[in-house]
Parts: structure tokens; sequence; C-alpha cells
């Protein structure tokens, strides 16, 4: 009885993988819906980055790019030590891609072909896509979504993640364009994870 | 020719998100794609779309459209003969 | 420490008893339609019907989204073959796009969030109660297979015992559109792999699989593992695949090296647009398994987005069990630029293990592998 019961508790014991926040990012913009997508402009060329891309990007991609592109540059030896196929990127958001999703659904009752451009935009996982087109990363990505933002949630999937497979740096991080609020927010992270 | 042309490049500007150039920045007989302006399938299907909804051109295939694709110059010599409106 | 495979459901056109999907799919039978999108082009997609619809509504809760009432409908079906302490439980969503078709005109209008992606697990969690709140991945066409990768993943860090995983996206004219703005859509059933493809079909559904370590054999048949699985990124195009192939050929070799060396047969994603399935094909090549049997399901329920890959897998575990290739629908000449062992005929074959492949917008790739299992070894 009392062997099965400790062999019981090994089964059910939590593997969690160490995870070591190296640095983070964040950002809050609150302004007029028009005003929202000039500041992401104003804050990539404060920058200095040269990513014609950018300009092509849907709000929530030029964000997360953005966050993404002050983690990396803050941190490139780390990066530079890392193989590119094992740099993980885990997004999460409330609204997915609303905003590009809007302006489809606009399109579609205007005319009768929509953009194709707005069109490859309405998935949030976009956003990953364009970070690992930049960066060269081709390993692990996950695009989740969460009513809030909760710190522990993202933790939990960070590990989830790492349970799926190998990684050794891992940017997270929450990624929300609310258009409907005019308030875009960021909070993204750098783990190294073992 | 030089007006439509200028026209054709602002448009493109506009709707490809090509906002870090200029029209003078574009020569009339650049490369649009592969090197050059570098752009893409996307970029090229929304040619189509603003050519269709611009001028009134329709292309049979994507392949006809790429043919017309290669600079500014072509669009535009394309675009006088074949506008429907605009 | 194994992962079982343990039930299944598929719901869609054709209903939702998932030996009768089975079945259809030996017999070949397609579950494409016509439909004409707003803008008056003619497609084939397969789609359930205003009956069906109307069914779902009087069995559940008449304020449920589309999407919520048929993922929880999708999920009681499987929940039937095996009941799961809800207690122990994790559910996973897949979708691409939920219950976008609800989206207001204005963007003012999107305060009151119905619709929104994220609550789709919400509604989920008020009706089966489970002790972990619901998770929703949306990672384009992979969402599925990855949901699955995750499942697993759930369950080897021991946070939970049953991980249920449903894959979901509807018929809309958001999504149809959209794939004919990129000229995508074809104007007939969709030809995974043929000379003649022209592009996909799409199709509505909802899929779930209910995984734990609990070796109890799949949907009463044999005893199924999930191996694994792998996730990779092309980095090369956000909505065009690698012609090289690249992320679809490290995640097979990763697969390969980590779980099961050679597969005795693989599924394939078979959009039949030409890029990915030639694509495929030099993934595949680079692999070294062009000569292993592989098949296409999109022939028969064209391509259904977020629950593709849980979908498809249910099916590649139902051709493991049998030990039966299914032939693929609307195949009929080699039009690949790799030979890949393709048939429009069922194959009656020793399966042991079988791959499942996904491929998405946004460059990711997934590979799962799936095995019989003989009990205590």
């Amino acid at each position: 009885m009392q062997i099965a019961f400790y062999l019981s508790l090994n089964l059910l014991k939590m593997t969690e993988y160490r995870t070591e926040l190296v640095d983070s990012f964040e950002l809050e913009l609150s302004a007029e819906a028009a005003d929202l997508e000039k500041q992401l402009g104003e804050i990539y060329q404060e920058m200095g980055i040269n990513y014609p891309k950018f300009y092509k990007m849907n709000d929530l991609c030029k964000l997360g790019f953005i966050g993404a592109e002050k983690i990396t540059s803050n941190n490139t030896s780390l990066f530079s030590e890392i193989a590119k196929d094992q740099v993980a990127t885990i997004f999460f958001n409330r609204s997915s891609s609303l905003v590009s999703d809007h302006e489809h659904m606009t399109s579609i009752h205007r005319q009768s072909i929509p953009s194709p451009a707005v069109f490859v935009y309405t998935l949030p996982n976009i956003l990953n896509g364009e970070i690992a087109i930049r960066n060269e990363w081709t390993g692990y990505s996950a695009f989740y979504l969460m009513e809030n933002y909760e710190a522990s949630k993202i933790d939990e999937l960070v590990n989830i993640g790492r349970h799926c497979q190998t990684f050794s740096l891992c940017l997270a991080g929450w990624v929300e364009t609310d258009l409907a609020n005019q308030k875009y927010s960021l909070k993204i992270m750098l783990y190294k994870v073992n | 020719m030089q007006d439509l042309i200028l026209e054709i490049k602002s448009k493109l500007i506009e709707q490809l998100n090509l906002q870090h150039l200029t029209p003078e920045q574009i020569d009339d007989d650049a490369m649009l794609f592969g090197t050059g302006l570098g752009l893409d399938s996307i970029d090229a299907l929304e040619i189509i779309v603003l050519l269709d909804n611009d001028y009134g051109i329709k292309f049979k295939d994507q392949d006809e459209a790429r043919e017309v694709f290669t600079s500014v110059r072509t669009i535009a010599e394309y675009v006088s003969k074949h506008r429907v409106n605009g | 420490m194994k992962i079982y495979c343990n039930a299944a459901n598929i719901y869609n056109s054709l209903g939702s008893d998932v030996e009768s999907h089975w079945n259809n799919a030996i017999d070949q039978i397609s579950t494409l339609q016509t439909r004409t999108l707003m803008n008056g082009f003619e497609t084939k997609a397969s789609y359930l019907s205003e009956d069906q619809w109307k069914t779902l509504r009087n069995e559940f809760d008449q304020n449920l989204t589309k999407s919520a009432l048929l993922s929880i409908a999708t999920i009681n079906k499987a929940l039937e073959k095996f009941p799961v302490n809800m207690q122990e439980a994790i559910i996973i969503i897949a979708t691409t796009k939920g219950d976008v078709d609800m989206i207001p005109p204005g963007i003012q209008d999107s305060k009151n969030s119905t619709f929104y992606l994220s609550n789709i697990a919400h509604q989920i969690d008020e009706y089966f109660n489970p002790a972990l709140q619901t998770i929703t991945l949306s990672n384009a066409c992979i969402s599925g297979a990855q949901a699955i990768q995750t499942a697993g993943a759930y369950l080897k860090s021991g946070k939970v015992k049953y991980a249920i995983v449903c894959g979901v996206d509807l018929m809309t004219e958001f999504t149809l559109s959209g794939f004919n703005s990129l000229k995508a859509l074809s104007d007939e059933a969709c030809r995974p792999f043929d000379a003649q493809r022209k592009g996909i079909s799409l199709g509505e559904a909802a899929a779930t699989l209910i995984l734990s370590t609990e070796d109890h054999p799949f949907n009463d048949h044999t005893l199924v593992t999930f191996d694994g699985g792998m996730v990779t990124n092309d980095a090369n195009h956000i909505s065009g695949p690698s012609r090289t192939g690249e992320g679809l050929y490290q995640a097979l070799r990763h697969v390969s090296k980590d779980f099961v060396e050679r597969p005795d047969a693989i599924s394939l994603h078979g959009t039949a647009t030409i890029f990915n399935d030639d694509m495929e094909s030099v993934a595949l090549s680079r692999a070294g398994f062009s000569e292993i049997e592989t098949f296409g399901l999109k022939g028969i329920y064209g391509h259904t987005l977020g629950a593709a890959g849980v979908l498809e897998s249910i099916l590649s575990v139902y051709a493991l069990c049998h030990n039966l290739v299914p032939g693929t629908v609307n195949y009929s000449q080699p039009g690949t630029i790799e030979i890949i062992n393709v048939s429009d005929k069922n194959i009656l074959k020793e399966i042991n293990t079988i791959y499942k492949c996904t491929s998405g917008f946004g460059g990711a790739n997934c590979v799962l592998s799936f095995s019989k299992s003989i009990k205590n070894d």
C-alpha cells in the first residue's frame, strides 16, 4: 500500500524546467486610433533600425517586433552564443489579430476582392513569423489567447513549451493591440531555459 | 506618360506600404521583383487588385500579370493601353 | 512515461459518428459541395447544414457561440467513449479564427467581446468546469497538431492526468474571401499532390482527441501511443512555404531522431496549392522518406484550418489501427517537384508508426508521431 502511494506521488510530481529571467521590456501606448500607428512608426524610427518590411506589418506585428528588437539589441552577445533553432517565441493576447480582422471584414463588404496583404495579417502567429524571419529563428513558436495578462500562465506555458521540445532561450510576452479601447500594451520577457 | 508613372509610383508606395521610399527614389526602370525593390508574391497580388480597382484592368492569370510587372514603366505602359477607367 | 491516445471524435457535415468518418475515408467519399462567395466566385467547401446547426442549438445552450457549440458537442462525444475526471484534466482548444464572422463592422462595437477568440475557452470552462483553465492555441494551420504536442507536454509535466484536445474552425465569408484574394482558392474540389491541382478547398469541422497516461485502447480498438512531436519555423516568408522545405525537413529529421526513426506511413498536409504540395515533396525527399506510403485527406474534408491537425491525426491513428493507407481523394496524376508515394487507392500495409505533418502561415511546421503499443512493453 505504501509503495503504491509513493509511486503515485512520483507520477504526479510536477517537472519544472528552470527558467531565469534575463531581460524584459514594457510599452504602453494610449491614444486616438490613427495616432497609435504613428507612434509605433516613431518608436521604430528612433531605434534606428533599417528594416523596410516593418512598414508592411500590422500594428500587432509592429508592436511585438519593436519589443523583440529591444531585447535582441540589448543582449547581442547572449544571442550570438545560441543556435538559431534554440530560441523559442511564445506570445499571448486577448484580441488575436482583431485590428486586421476588422480591416479585412470592412474590405470584404466594400470591394469584391479584399486586400491580400491585409488578409495575410489576420492571424496572431504572424507576429512569431515576422520575428523568426528577422532573426532567422527556426525553432519553437506558439501563440495563445488569454482573457487577461497573467504572468503565472505565461510562465506555465514557457515551461510546457520546454516539455514539448528543447530550446535554451525564450522570448515570451503579452502583445495586445486593443484598438476599441485605444490601448496598445507590450510586456515582453527573455528567459534562459534549461 | 510621366504623369502616369508618377501616379503609379505614389499608388504603389501607398498600397504596398513602402513608406521608407519617395517616388523620386524609385527608378522608372528598376526591377520590382527579385532584386531591385524586392517585392514578393503578396505584393504582386496587391498590384493586381490595385490595377483592377483603380483602372479596371483584369488579368487572365498571375503569369500574365507577372510579365507586366517588371518595372514601373512597363506597368504604366500597360495601364495606358488597357485602362477601362480611372 | 507513455502517453496514450484514448478516444476521439470528429464532427462535420458527415455527422459526429467517428467510425463512420473512418469508413467514409476508406470509401473515399468527399464531403465537399458547391459554395458561392459574396463576390460570386464559386468554390467547393465542406460545411454543416442548417439542420445540423439547429440540432446542436437544441441540444445545448442557445447563447453559445458557434465555435463553442461545435467544440462542446465533439468533446462530449469523445467523453462518451472515455469519460474523464475534469478535476484532473486540461482542455486545449486549437483554432485559427473562431467566431470571426461575428465581428461587428465598427471597431468601437468590439468592446462587447462575445466573438473574441479568447471567449471560446471561457464558454468551455463554464460548461465542463475543469480544474485547470482551458487554453487556446492559435498558430495557423499547425494549431491542431501543435495542440496535441502541447497535450503531451502537459501530461509529461505531471500537471494533469488527462488532456482533451479540440480543434475547431468554421466556414466563414472572412476566410473564403481571404483565400480567394490570395488566389489560393480552387474553383473545383481540391486535388492534393495532383498535376492539375489549382488550390485549396475549405472545410468546417471540429475534432477531439483525448490523451492520458492510462493504457486504454484508442476508441476501443488498439493501444496507441503519442510518441512526440516537433515544431519548427521556416523563417522565410509569412505566407509562402520555404522552397527547400527546410522547416518541415528539420521537423521530420528531429522526430525521426528523437522518437521513431522511420514511419510506415505519413499523413501529409496536402492543401493542394502548387507551393505547399511541392514543398512537402521536397522535405520528404530530403528526409529520405520519398518511398514511404503517404496520403492527404483534404479531398474529403477540405482544409479545416485549426481542426485539421486534430481531425487528420485521428484518421491517421485509425489508419494505424487498421493497417490501411487511405487513397487520396481527387489525386490521379503525380504532380509534385519530387516524387512521393501517394495513391488514389487504399493500400493495405502493416503500420506500426505513422507521422502526421502540418504546415501553416507564419512559417510554422509541426510533425507528430503515433505508434502501436504493446501492453506492458
